[in-house]
């Protein structure tokens, strides 16, 4: 036996120094032999012929000179067989076998398996069988615990010989002569190489790879082990645990947990509560939405059903997303939706919740009728006018008990409901040895918590999955989701009444119609506009529909096993229909008067409907090949072009005074005809490519360029190009740091590179166009006169943004990976930021023009720090925590000489993007002669009790060299803090999360008081003669207190609890009586508190910052109950 | 396998190839719905849309808040009217207003200078134009003249400014310093010379500006200078074009049925219907009859109607409660039933004052002033009101009456023949069919017939917008600030100029952000 492997080997390697590429074939069709008959079937050796003359040659070199020739080659032993022989071959087109008859006498077989020829003496007839004898080795594998585990590669080591195990842990592998190892692996396990020896039966048990380390990650084009990653990636895996709460949109898991991310839900509208993103800060001036890539496809979060995300990379520094370019300066977020395994049984997953959302937060209103009067009437007095609400009026509120008749009112009460919100989710995925497969149908239902707002949602996904042949694999995903939502006509003016509706409002009449202003002097005069926000509410309708549909097909070819050649074509199509129509609706005092809210509804009655339709074309091609020379350098490359295609056409039309009311189509309209629609459109064309190399994995490497070309730019200005580095040591596999024993993990890594940004509004910003519209025309006699004019400036040499980034990382891992932590900085810098610079008005009022002058830089750190006790069991407590803390100082380094203008969202050199920049309080004024001596030359002269703002210049005047800044918008610090616990099945999942080092401007019609506005409590402390003693201005109608100053700013940093899920998974023994494998059931809490500075009044913290915070739909408050069943 | 990796890389090739070759084709894209400079202007119709893009600034939006020309909106920063909340307006007539009241102030600046920038525009794409020097001098004509309103305007309101004769660079913007107002004036004088001597009689369509507009606005630039020599001499040119005479009837004036009559020198053109060339003037001025017709902008003042003489002549002082409710303008000027709403009367059906509205009324809590509303310019009865922001009533920016009365002004300053003036004056008392009044008396002292010229034009002219001009070039501020603004009982709404008017409130402040951009700019004294 020992003698005929030994055999086998040399011939084996002989063959190897012939034609390197035959090993493959041959161990193929080794693997093949069982099936095959010998000659048994027409095959290559019979169909070829062959011409070959050759004199007093040895017949070794005649087989080579027949392997040249053809397609064959031979194998056999020189031991055996006589290859020094010298023959003459003389052949005329005749078959091999008639060749080899003639070469060979009665001692040699031959025998032929398609390409492949074997020759034996004839006088050992077993040797062939021997040979050819292919090991049959089955087992059981299983995990640690002993439970089978399905799905378990296994594969001969050295070869693509590989099987699957089934269901029940259970493999059969045939393995060729010679083979000396069978290596098993699977996710999430430590692989496993076991000698193959004489063995027969080989039972494994896989052990449990260090958390996290042998993760796969997502990166722009490809995968790669997280220990490989050089670059600043964070990944976050798709467990059930993560959707089991109440996601309107799916960005909403990044909240809190990713560090470097910041997701700030800004609105709870139904179908309207898009997050804003912001990775590592605001990176430009234009747009800093970060590039979203589902499936490999630019994409957005609202297209996704949360259920159906596999996974989600969040790519934070250049080099990681530089494969990306020109859109990938904001980061990159890579969505991977879910896709059924090979050989995996067919699961069907059914996840439902059901929950209740309310307002949370909300403005401190004064809602006593009798204070609101006195109080306005008290700041009619400190201007010198007359009181507005006669005395006798107040005492009748005071004293009168009729609440239709003197209602004391608080419109919260009355606008806000608590409302439902449900979802459905059932999904099926698995798949046969050849086709893979994941569907699911998805349906939300919200109920907003504003009366007569809703959204309802479905989603269909299908992803399909096959082998169709060993070096073809294909592939498609379709995912439709549909959203519906109905608001009032103008959602706008409801919150606009809500923030100006006076309280001796009723809300209804009372025989039910919608009430009126209530404050009527003796002579039946109104003396204050209705404003009732019921009325704007019940008005007509805003629906919007929005349909999205993402198709995209790939084929993957396997040239090689190191080479796979791999085409997208991706279709994605968004198409957003808004039908819009009002009604005519009254309300009533208490005495019959008929009112109308005020400016309701301006134009009249009517009817539009607005079409916005995107198609986004992409083509994708890409070559991945890897190699490793010499068991230590270790090459990958991607490299790949794409085509992209965007138009996006737009439709409008509208028409008034339907001839009766309820009427909601356009063509019921008899005037105002108004219609639009244009075309926008945007291509690119990119190449771009990647490398890893890695020596002894140890040192890791990394280099990534990409080129973009954009019609957006001039034609010479068109093309950018995006390159960068990185490189990682992972030290833990040095002898010095392994002695230690201390790190189960510890790598150093470090990147730069270069991305782009065009995302400028304006699809032609270097064309000079001369604009033709309505607002440019005239009339002459009644007759019109279209009229044009060039309306902004260009900059013809406009071109792309340049970010570059800088990254430094530690990722360190200690107690076998029990506590974890990463930690980076970076330093990122955006110069040629396209803005568009305020130029003078004496330019004629023109648009100015779209440059790259900007620079901005934001620095900063991240760091995720995680405790995990590790433990399985389902009796044990496991507890985890993880902290996660970013920091991020963002710069305007750059921006008109440090000569902007000044603005209250200032944008200027040495001051961060958008930082508060006014007059700054000092004070108040206490008497007339302090504020006569301070303000000694200014054109208005303030008073005792107004604000007294610093005066920088000390000119005794306030002017714009007055002007400070205030405070920054951008959050410094954004962290999430993710407590969990286990125990007995049951789980409890915390979720805090928060911003710090942040401001917001919020003079609103709510903490404000003008002509029409609601009063919150804080007015109560205002200054008088008598109350000095307080940061209250006295309470008035003017100009002086209401300017922009710090007054009006507010520290917004807060620390929610935004999520709280209590959840109880059932045992198998109790599932499986149910002929279920899984049970869980939960409870959920979310945007349960927020702990905010005592000076913050309104919603919700979480918010737009550069927003005043008024006319926003609030994010609800949801308590939830749910269930997850497996079967 | 062979045979298959050559198609592929065959493929994948030709599609590389492919691409390169397009490469260009497929990142070219361009706008489907504008011109580019690149084919503009090419021909007279051209010309003709650059030159409706200057007129069409006259029009602009925002004019009620800020007013170019506005209707009578910048009366509200007189004693005629009350402009409630924070608008420019109020903000100017209280003396509450400051240079980085941004807003407020860039809009006369902003329409001003866009004006100037595309008609600079239109003259120097006219100059590289193969055309007749006919069809030329219209425009030419007509561009001048926009200039000059635009930088007469600019005076009036800010002194000297920037005088920018061509396109200039952002660079130059952003130095560029301040003429004096002396030179900025000469500038207007000379578009305005240019414009008499490009333009004919008779403009090419009805509406747009002609020999006789640019005349009167000359004589305009020249009375606002005190200048009075030079208005007589342009006041003589304008009569001889012998187009223009007193429109019989002063309610006609300003309705739908009589524009572009033969008082009107100059107007700015609306049309009704969905081109958006329409005014929202009667919104603006409406009076709580409902919603969209409910603005009050601005409100006729206690103080004007008690300027407003019996029709004897004697002075009236109007009170609500010493007049016939049901015959509220018996016995009074009768302008003052065509200009001002007073309780008793009516409008859109409804009898004023607004709070004994049966039903309907509404009331904007910042409106406190309820007894009076406009009627100039305002269209009655409410079925024939257009939707919001389509009235195409025309706003009259220079009538004939207006040249009398200057000629009487120029007379009287230059101490002339006084009686001459009062001739004059006592044409616009007597010479329509629905206004006699008892005419002047002759022989008056120069002083006396100052006094009546300066009292007829304000009422003449009452919530055209002419009033805030005048007192500021008749110097009479600081005589009739501070004023009080009452409601119907007579709470006090507000106080126009509280300390008494100061020399520096005839020109408004430079605007902050302006000078932010341009340190060259000087702030106006006082500032």
């Amino acid at each position: 036996m020992k003698k005929f492997r030994d055999y086998c080997e040399r011939n084996f390697f002989k063959f190897i120094s012939l034609k390197t590429i035959r090993v493959m074939k041959l161990t193929l069709f080794l693997s093949l032999f069982a099936v095959i008959q010998l000659w048994a079937t027409e095959t290559y050796s019979q169909l070829t012929h062959l011409t070959l003359k050759l004199d007093d040659v040895t017949i070794c070199d005649a087989l080579k000179e027949i392997e040249n020739q053809s397609e064959f080659f031979f194998l056999y032993s020189p031991k055996l067989i006589d290859v020094e022989r010298k023959v003459n071959i003389d052949a005329e087109n005749e078959t091999i076998k008639d060749i080899l008859t003639g070469i060979f006498d009665k001692n040699v077989k031959f025998a032929a398996y398609d390409r492949q020829i074997i020759l034996t003496p004839s006088d050992q007839p077993g040797i062939l069988s021997v040979l050819l004898q292919e090991n049959k080795i089955s087992g059981i594998v299983t995990d640690k615990d002993g439970a089978p585990l399905a799905g378990v590669n296994v594969v001969v080591t050295g070869t693509t010989l590989g099987v699957i195990t089934n269901i029940a842990g259970k493999y059969n592998i045939d393995v060729p002569p010679g083979s000396k190892t069978l290596k098993f692996t699977f996710i999430g396990m430590e692989p496993q190489k076991i000698s193959i020896g004489a063995l027969t039966q080989i039972n494994v048990t896989m052990a449990e790879s260090a958390v996290g380390l042998e993760e796969v990650v997502v990166v722009g084009y490809g995968t790669q082990k997280k220990v490989n990653l050089t670059g600043s990636v964070s990944s976050i895996k798709f467990d059930e645990g993560i959707t089991n709460r109440p996601l309107t949109d799916a960005s909403q898991v990044l909240s809190g947990t990713v560090t470097g991310v910041w997701v700030s839900q800004n609105s709870g509208k139904p179908g309207g509560d898009g997050s804003q993103i912001r990775i590592r800060g605001w990176g430009t001036m234009n747009n800093s939405n970060p590039l979203v890539i589902i499936d490999g496809v630019e994409g957005s979060f609202h297209q996704l059903n949360a259920n159906d995300i596999e996974s989600i990379s969040v790519l934070k520094d250049a080099a990681s997303s530089a494969i990306y370019g020109s859109k990938a300066a904001n980061g990159v977020i890579l969505i991977t939706t879910k896709m059924g395994k090979y050989n995996e049984k067919m699961l069907i997953n059914y996840s439902s919740y059901g929950g209740i959302q309310s307002l949370g937060r909300r403005y401190d209103l004064i809602d006593n009728s009798t204070e609101y009067m006195n109080l306005w009437n008290q700041a009619l007095d400190n201007v010198g006018s007359s009181h507005k609400f006669p005395d006798y009026l107040i005492s009748d509120f005071k004293n009168g008990t009729d609440p239709f008749k003197y209602p004391n009112s608080n419109f919260y009460d009355y606008i806000f409901r608590n409302s439902a919100i449900q979802e459905q989710n059932i999904s099926i995925r698995g798949g046969s040895a050849q086709s893979s497969v994941f569907l699911s149908f998805n349906y939300l239902n919200q109920e907003g918590i504003v009366l007569r707002t809703n959204s309802q949602r479905y989603g269909i996904t299908a992803n399909l999955e096959s082998n169709v042949k060993k070096w073809l694999k294909v592939g498609g995903r379709i995912n439709y989701i549909r959203t519906v939502s109905k608001e009032p006509y103008s959602m706008d003016r409801v919150l606009l009444m809500l923030s100006s509706v006076a309280p001796f409002t009723a809300p209804y009449t009372r025989d039910g119609r919608f009430g009126s202003v209530q404050a009527i002097d003796n002579n039946g005069n109104l003396l204050f506009d209705n404003r009732n926000p019921l009325i704007d509410d019940a008005n007509g309708r805003t629906i919007t529909e929005k349909n999205s549909l993402r198709a995209n097909a790939y084929a993957e070819i396997k040239f090689a096993d190191n080479l796979i050649f791999k085409t997208t074509l991706a279709t994605t199509g968004n198409w957003q229909l808004i039908d819009k129509y009002n009604q005519s609706i009254y309300g009533y005092t208490d005495s019959g008067i008929e009112t109308m809210n005020g400016n309701y509804n301006q134009g009249g009655l009517e009817m539009n409907r607005g079409n916005t339709s995107s198609l986004d074309n992409n083509l994708i091609a890409t070559i991945n090949y890897h190699k490793v020379f010499g068991d230590i350098h270790n090459f990958s490359t991607v490299l790949g072009m794409q085509m992209e295609n965007t138009v996006i056409k737009t439709l409008y039309a509208r028409r008034t005074l339907p001839p009766k009311e309820g009427l909601t189509q356009v063509d019921a309209g008899t005037s105002g005809i108004q219609g639009s629609g244009n075309m926008f459109a945007i291509n690119m064309l990119s190449y771009f490519g990647r490398l890893n190399y890695s020596l002894l994995d140890k040192y890791l490497f990394e280099a990534d360029f990409r080129a973009d070309g954009s019609s957006r730019f001039e034609k010479t200005n068109r093309w950018g190009i995006f390159p960068g580095f990185s490189v990682g040591w992972r030290l833990n596999d040095e002898d010095f740091i392994k002695n230690l024993n201390i790190f189960s993990n510890l790598k150093l890594r470090g990147s730069w590179g270069q991305l782009g940004n065009q995302n400028i509004s304006g699809y032609w910003p270097y064309l000079t166009v001369i604009s033709q519209d309505n607002t440019l025309s005239y009339s002459y006699g009644g007759t019109f006169a279209p009229g044009s004019a060039v309306t902004s400036l260009v900059d013809e040499n406009i071109t792309w943004e340049t970010t570059s980034t800088l990254d430094f990382g530690l990722d360190i891992g200690l107690f076998n990976d029990k506590v974890t932590v990463e930690t980076d900085y970076f330093n990122k810098n955006t110069s040629g930021i396209i803005v568009q610079l305020p130029i003078p008005l004496i330019m004629g009022g023109i648009i100015a023009p779209y440059q790259n002058v900007g620079e901005m830089t934001n620095k900063g750190f991240e760091i995720n720090v995680n405790y995990d006790n590790q433990v399985q069991k389902r009796e044990q407590f496991r507890y985890s925590i993880g902290v996660n803390l970013t920091y991020v100082d963002n710069e305007v380094t750059k921006f008109e000489g440090g000569k902007s203008p000044d603005q209250l969202y200032l944008i200027r050199e040495g001051y961060s993007y958008k930082c508060l920049y006014h007059y700054k309080v000092i004070g108040i004024f206490q008497t007339d002669d302090e504020a006569a001596q301070y303000m000694y030359s200014n054109g208005y002269q303030p008073k005792a009790g107004e604000l007294k703002f610093e005066d920088v210049n000390q000119d005794g005047k306030l002017g714009f060299e007055d002007k400070q800044g205030l405070g920054n918008t951008i959050p410094k610090f954004t962290f999430g803090i993710t407590p969990g616990f286990q125990y007995k099945g049951f789980d409890l999942n915390i979720l805090f999360q928060g911003i710090a080092g942040v401001h917001a401007y919020t003079a609103n019609d709510f903490t404000n008081l003008t002509i029409a506005s609601t009063i919150t409590k804080r007015w109560r402390n205002a200054w008088t003669p008598e109350n000095t003693n307080t940061d209250i201005p006295m309470i008035r109608f003017d100009v002086w207190d209401n300017q922009a100053s710090s007054f009006w700013v507010t520290e917004c940093s807060y620390v929610k609890l935004k999520n709280m899920r209590l959840g109880y998974s059932f045992p198998d023994i109790f599932s499986s009586r149910l002929g279920l494998e899984k049970i869980y059931v939960y409870a959920n809490a979310q945007n349960l508190f927020s702990i905010v500075s005592k000076n913050y009044d309104g919603y919700d913290p979480e918010r737009d910052t550069f927003y005043l915070g008024a006319n926003l739909y609030p994010v609800p408050r949801i308590i939830s109950f749910g269930v997850n069943l497996n079967f | 396998m062979k045979l298959r990796k050559i198609i592929y890389y065959s493929l994948a090739i030709i599609l590389v190839l492919t691409i390169n070759s397009c490469e260009d084709q497929f990142l070219n894209v361009l706008p489907q719905d504008k011109i580019t400079s690149a084919i503009f202007p090419q021909n007279e119709s051209d010309i003709k849309l650059l030159l409706n893009g200057v007129y069409g600034q006259l029009r602009e939006k925002n004019i009620w808040k800020e007013g170019f020309y506005g209707f009578g909106v910048l009366d509200g920063a007189t004693p005629n009217a009350y402009n409630f909340g924070n608008t420019a307006i109020d903000l100017i007539g209280r003396g509450a207003l400051n240079s980085g009241k941004g807003q407020t102030l860039r809009n006369i600046w902003r329409i001003s200078f866009s004006i100037i920038y595309r008609a600079n525009y239109l003259l120097e794409a006219i100059d590289n134009l193969d055309l007749s020097d006919d069809i030329k001098s219209v425009y030419i004509g007509e561009a001048h003249f926009l200039r000059g309103l635009a930088y007469a305007k600019l005076v009036e309101c800010y002194g000297g400014v920037p005088i920018i004769l061509s396109s200039i660079s952002v660079d130059e913007a952003m130095n560029i310093a301040r003429s004096s107002s002396e030179e900025t004036w000469n500038q207007v004088i000379t578009d305005y010379d240019i414009a008499i001597a490009n333009l004919q009689v008779n403009a090419p369509s009805v509406g747009r500006a002609t020999k006789g507009s640019a005349l009167g606005m000359e004589m305009r630039a020249y009375l606002y200078q005190k200048k009075y020599d030079k208005v007589l001499e342009v006041a003589n040119q304008i009569d001889v074009l012998g187009k223009y005479s007193l429109f019989p009837s002063y309610h006609g004036l300003f309705t739908l049925a009589n524009e572009n009559n033969q008082e009107v020198l100059f107007d700015i053109q609306y049309m009704s219907g969905e081109n958006s060339q329409g005014n929202s003037h009667d919104q603006e001025c409406g009076t709580g009859t409902g919603s969209w017709i409910r603005g009050s902008r601005y409100v006729p003042t206690q103080d004007l109607v008690d300027a407003y003489e019996k029709i004897d002549g004697s002075p009236g002082k109007y009170s609500e409660s010493n007049i016939d409710l049901d015959n509220p303008y018996q016995g009074w000027d009768p302008r003052l039933e065509f200009t001002v709403v007073v309780p008793g009367s009516f409008i859109l059906g409804f009898r004023f004052p607004n709070y004994i509205y049966p039903g309907g009324a509404f009331n904007h809590p910042g409106n406190r002033l309820k007894q009076f509303s406009c009627r100039k310019y305002r269209i009655d009865p409410e079925s024939d009101l257009p939707p919001s922001g389509q009235s195409s009533l025309n706003n009259i920016v220079i009538r004939y009456a207006d040249v009398i009365l200057s000629r009487a002004e120029a007379i009287i300053e230059t101490n002339g023949n006084i009686d001459e003036a009062i001739a004059l004056i006592n044409r616009i008392r007597t010479e329509r069919d629905d206004v006699k009044l008892m005419p002047l008396p002759m022989g008056l002292t120069q002083d006396e017939a100052r006094q009546k010229l300066r009292h007829e034009r304000r009422i003449e002219f009452a919530l055209e917008g002419l009033y805030w001009g005048d007192i500021k070039r008749w110097d009479i501020g600081k005589d009739i600030y501070p004023i009080e603004i009452r409601d119907q009982v007579g709470s006090l709404i507000e106080t126009k100029f509280p300390n008494g008017y100061l020399e520096y409130y005839n020109l408004l402040p430079i605007p902050d952000s302006e000078r932010a951009l341009n340190r060259n700019l000087d702030q106006n004294p006082g500032w």
